[in-house]
């Protein structure tokens, strides 16, 4: 079956989710600080007064930190994408947002022994298509809440 | 119509003459036991629509097979057949969860508006 | 005598016409009930031999049951009365009441042998009629004794039908505390009240189990408060079952109208709506008739019978009870008056104010009096939005009490024992969220006495106390109402959800943590295996659960079990909206607010007054030594050291500890919002709150202060 899935850029690899997961897409701004937030949590969002935690992707899985002087990507593309998971809204620093992308679920393979860096259990499977390798992102286990792992549908 | 009924009580001769109005009627007599143990097997296997119950049966006796029924299947359409005076049993089984019950011995339009009854809940 | 309506055989003039085929008929019978009265002759034999032997005793007993069954069905009258005498006689043997004397088996063996004969009769082609019976019955009647003997009944032939009462006649009722309760919390939430009266059809023989049928069928889609006559315990006569009255309260009527009348062999079906206030303003009351009535025949023999158009007519009709009414303590409403009658009272002070400056006051004096009305007005204001969200608190005792009973009625159905104990009762919540939490809380303790409390017998077996436990609580935290449900049962099966889980293919199922697994137990398909035994009917599996809480009342549901000893399971929801009078806090950068419930007074500590390690400190405060905790230190990862700091006593429950805080900034009313987990790893707060201005303030739970270590 043909999924769409929502692609974004994060320290040269490319990660996606299921569009059914994607709320909204916005710039980082206005993000405010919290008192001892957990290592991957950055901030939160003030949004219509829904107060919605930022959590830095690269922290999470444990990519290389971005390099102040070279930053991995153009500043101005990065972007919040804004999940629901669990009924609640989330929000995931990425370094830019790709375009959607339609994959098969057969042609996502879950056999991920090499990941390009960073923890192999956020991903859910590796697709593998012309422009290169889009690896799906398990959210539930990223936002570290395991009460939504998925019932067997798209691989995982 | 069509709907697929068991038969279970240990007289054959009571088989025959419900056998003999179902089918009149259009209905599939799915099976037929003659105890309670073999009420039960049958429902296990051929999963009926309605179950035709007599309360007094050797080897398992009618409430016990119902119950066992409804722990199979809790949605399961059991009738209760059952001679007079037996009043204490059948409210048992109704409070189990028996849809209607019918008093021996009964007559044709009894039996068969009880079941239609019963396949429409 | 003997009723030939139900012949197949004996009497060709009633019966079935066309199908069946009678030759068939007749040979199939005669086969049978041959072998049957042989085997009766047999038995007897053996039974004489070995009078006490029980089984014998049964056996003898069914083959004269069915003998009178089959008989009966085909019109052999006089065999099947013989057969129900002797039926009779041994079902007194059979339960101890008439010893197996001498005359006992005399007199069953004469019937044995005449039924024998009868059976060479008819099979010869002949019937019962010619053979005399009166002599074995009587020799039956007599060995029986007075040991319970009564008339044989003689077919389907009911019994006298209660004569019907004209509509509008008034009954007496009377409801007892416990009814009217359920009535009470009926009304509040705005159900129907509903009188439903059912006729027995005449042809019905046994009335009472028809009676049960409508009354389990009523059970199922309302709640029945009163049943008149009594269906509880043995039945006495069974005519006196052919009208039945139901009171009932239910928010669908058209269910109920389906239910009732989904019942065969009912001759009719009255559904009128009645007044809550008939009975809620007196004890004792006559039930009268009131709004439209309707009412429907369901014939028997036509069972496509449907409900008929007047139905749809007078569910329509305007309800004598008033439906979008609320039930408000008056304390409540007394609060708001008050408010109220402040506004007032600050309204002329302004408007004299535009006065005072049109006869020239000063502009310095008018400022003073406008900031000062308007500070005042700010606080009514404030005030009258919590009292009017007091208004729509109600306390959860309305959900809570119907526990006992549904423990109760559990622990009957299902052979279990069990003590219930709730505590909390009073917490209030959100009228609109009652409903949406009576189920998933019911079902949860379905479930605990459905799998989680063992058999009585099994607990001793384990070393546990007879009586199994269970325990429901509620509490506020901050912005949150906490509710638990424990059992001390056996526990869920982990290992069992962990087979579950791989057999579903869940990724990394086999490694997943006992918390993890837990939570899987919420996704739907592991329900399915719950859902199984619901009693009901309506089945709410823990996955309904989960959405309900989690998704509709956006709150969370939490799982915690020891194999053995029992489980709990946790529901936090938020209160809808809730402000708070808080003061409000700095430690370094960020701002923080305390319930000013919690805050006993503030004070200044100097750091001589600080005794103590790290970590552990303590000070004095009237008379006893109490913790000292400061924002730095618990969010900042460190503390700041100067002669004097401010601080704050905190109390929660029975304890009380200083908190040093950077600030002291200000009382407000905050608006408390749930707080996300991820952003409250260590539970330090009960909620968050933005201020106009946009900054993040997090509300301070303070239980922390009984916490020993972080």
């Amino acid at each position: 079956m043909r999924r769409r899935y929502v692609s974004f850029g994060l320290g040269g690899g490319r990660y996606c989710v299921p569009v059914e997961q994607v709320l909204q897409i916005l710039r980082l701004e206005g993000l405010i600080e919290i008192p001892k937030p957990p290592p991957f949590v950055i901030g939160v969002l003030n949004l219509r007064g829904d107060i919605i935690p930022v959590v830095s992707l690269r922290a999470r899985l444990e990519l290389p930190p971005e390099k102040a002087a070279r930053p991995a990507g153009d500043p101005r593309k990065r972007r919040v994408v804004i999940t629901r998971v669990g009924g609640k809204p989330y929000g995931l620093d990425v370094d830019e947002v790709r375009e959607i992308v339609e994959i098969e679920d057969d042609g996502i393979t879950t056999d991920a022994t090499t990941v390009l860096g960073g923890r192999a259990e956020f991903i859910l499977g590796i697709a593998q298509r012309e422009e290169g390798v889009y690896m799906v992102l398990d959210l539930a286990r990223v936002l570290g809440s395991s009460r939504d792992i998925p019932l067997p549908g798209p691989p995982g | 119509m069509g709907a697929n009924i068991l038969i279970a009580d240990d007289l054959s001769f009571m088989r025959m003459i419900q056998k003999e109005i179902l089918t009149e009627r259009g209905y599939t007599v799915a099976g037929e036991a003659s105890d309670g143990i073999e009420a039960v097997e049958k429902f296990k296997t051929l999963r009926p629509d309605l179950v035709l119950l007599d309360i007094t049966m050797p080897n398992m006796n009618g409430l016990e097979a119902m119950r066992k029924i409804f722990s199979i299947d809790p949605r399961a359409r059991v009738i209760m057949c059952s001679a007079l005076g037996q009043q204490n049993l059948i409210v048992e089984a109704i409070k189990a969860g028996v849809k209607d019950f019918i008093v021996k011995p009964f007559k044709p339009e009894r039996i068969l508006s009880a079941i239609e009854k019963a396949l429409r809940s | 005598m003997s009723d030939k309506s139900a012949g197949y055989g004996g009497d060709k003039s009633a019966g079935y016409g066309g199908g069946i085929d009678e030759s068939r008929l007749r040979r199939a019978f005669l086969e049978e009930a041959d072998e049957l009265s042989q085997k009766l002759g047999a038995s007897l034999m053996s039974l004489d031999a070995d009078r006490a032997n029980a089984q014998l005793v049964n056996e003898v007993f069914r083959l004269t049951h069915s003998l009178k069954s089959e008989s009966a069905l085909m019109g052999f009258g006089v065999l099947s009365e013989l057969a129900h005498r002797m039926e009779d006689v041994l079902g007194l043997v059979r339960s101890g009441a008439l010893p197996l004397g001498k005359p006992v088996m005399e007199a069953v063996f004469s019937g044995a042998d005449l039924i024998a004969e009868m059976m060479s009769a008819i099979s010869r082609g002949g019937s019962d009629a010619e053979f005399a019976t009166a002599a074995v019955l009587g020799a039956l009647s007599t060995a029986a004794g007075g040991a319970g003997t009564g008339p044989a009944a003689s077919g389907p032939a009911g019994g006298p039908v209660a004569p019907a009462l004209p509509p509008g006649e008034v009954e007496q009722v009377t409801l007892g505390e416990f009814e009217l309760a359920q009535l009470a919390e009926s009304r509040d939430r705005g159900e129907d009240f509903l009188r439903v009266t059912v006729i027995v059809d005449e042809a019905e023989p046994m009335k009472f189990p028809r009676a049960w049928l409508v009354f389990s069928a009523l059970e199922a889609v309302s709640n029945v408060v009163k049943v008149v006559p009594p269906l509880e315990g043995d039945p006495v006569e069974d005519s006196r079952y052919g009208r039945m009255t139901f009171l009932l309260t239910a928010d669908d009527e058209k269910g109920v109208v389906r239910a009732a009348t989904g019942v065969d062999q009912i001759a009719e079906v009255k559904v009128e709506r009645c007044r809550f206030d008939d009975f809620l303003s007196r004890a004792t009351s006559a039930l009268a008739a009131s709004a439209a009535a309707a009412t429907m025949r369901a014939s028997p023999g036509h069972p496509s019978a449907g409900i008929p158009a007047g139905l749809a007519a007078a569910a329509a009709a305007p309800t004598a009870a008033e439906r979008t009414s609320i039930r408000v303590d008056t304390k409540k409403l007394d609060d708001l008056w008050s408010l109220i009658a402040e506004l007032v009272l600050h309204k002329s002070r302004i408007a004299r104010l535009s006065e005072d400056v049109g006869h020239g006051m000063d502009a310095q004096t008018v400022r003073e009096e406008l900031v000062e009305a308007f500070d005042s007005l700010d606080k009514i204001s404030g005030g009258m939005q919590q009292a009017m969200m007091d208004t729509r608190m109600i306390p959860i005792s309305v959900i809570f009490s119907k526990f006992p009973r549904l423990v109760r009625d559990l622990c009957r159905k299902l052979g279990k024992s069990v003590d219930l104990v709730v505590s909390g009762e009073d917490t209030e919540i959100d009228r609109s969220i009652v409903e949406a939490l009576a189920d998933p809380l019911t079902h949860i303790i379905r479930n605990s006495l459905d799998h989680g409390i063992e058999f009585p017998e099994e607990r001793v077996r384990r070393g546990k106390s007879e009586k199994g436990r269970v325990s429901v609580s509620a509490r506020r935290q901050g912005g949150t109402i906490v509710i638990e449900l424990a059992d001390d049962g056996r526990g869920i099966d982990v290992p069992g959800i962990r087979r579950k889980a791989v057999e579903m293919g869940i990724p990394g199922a086999g490694t997943l943590a006992e918390a993890q697994l837990l939570d899987l137990v919420f996704l739907p398909g592991f329900s399915t295996k719950e859902v199984v035994t619901d009693l009901s009917g309506r089945g709410v599996g823990m996955d309904v659960v989960a959405t309900r809480v989690r998704t509709d009342l956006k709150g969370d549901v939490a799982l915690r079990t020891e194999a053995d000893r029992g489980t709990q399971v946790t529901l936090f929801l938020p209160l809808t909206l809730t402000i708070v009078n808080a003061l409000l806090v700095r430690g370094g950068a960020q701002l923080y607010a305390l319930p000013l419930t919690e805050v006993d007074s503030t004070a200044k500590l100097t750091s001589s007054e600080i005794r103590g390690e790290e970590g552990r400190e303590n000070a004095a405060w009237m008379d006893e030594d109490i913790p000292v905790f400061s924002l730095g230190a618990l969010f900042e990862g460190g503390r700041r050291r100067s002669d004097e700091c401010f601080a704050l006593v905190l109390r929660h429950r029975d304890r009380k500890a200083f908190l040093v805080v950077d600030e002291l900034i200000e009382e407000r009313e905050v608006v408390i919002k749930p707080v996300d987990d991820l952003l409250n790893s260590q539970r330090m707060f009960s909620g968050v709150s933005v201020l106009e201005n946009g900054k993040l303030v997090f509300i301070l739970d303070t239980s922390f202060i009984r916490r020993e270590k972080f």
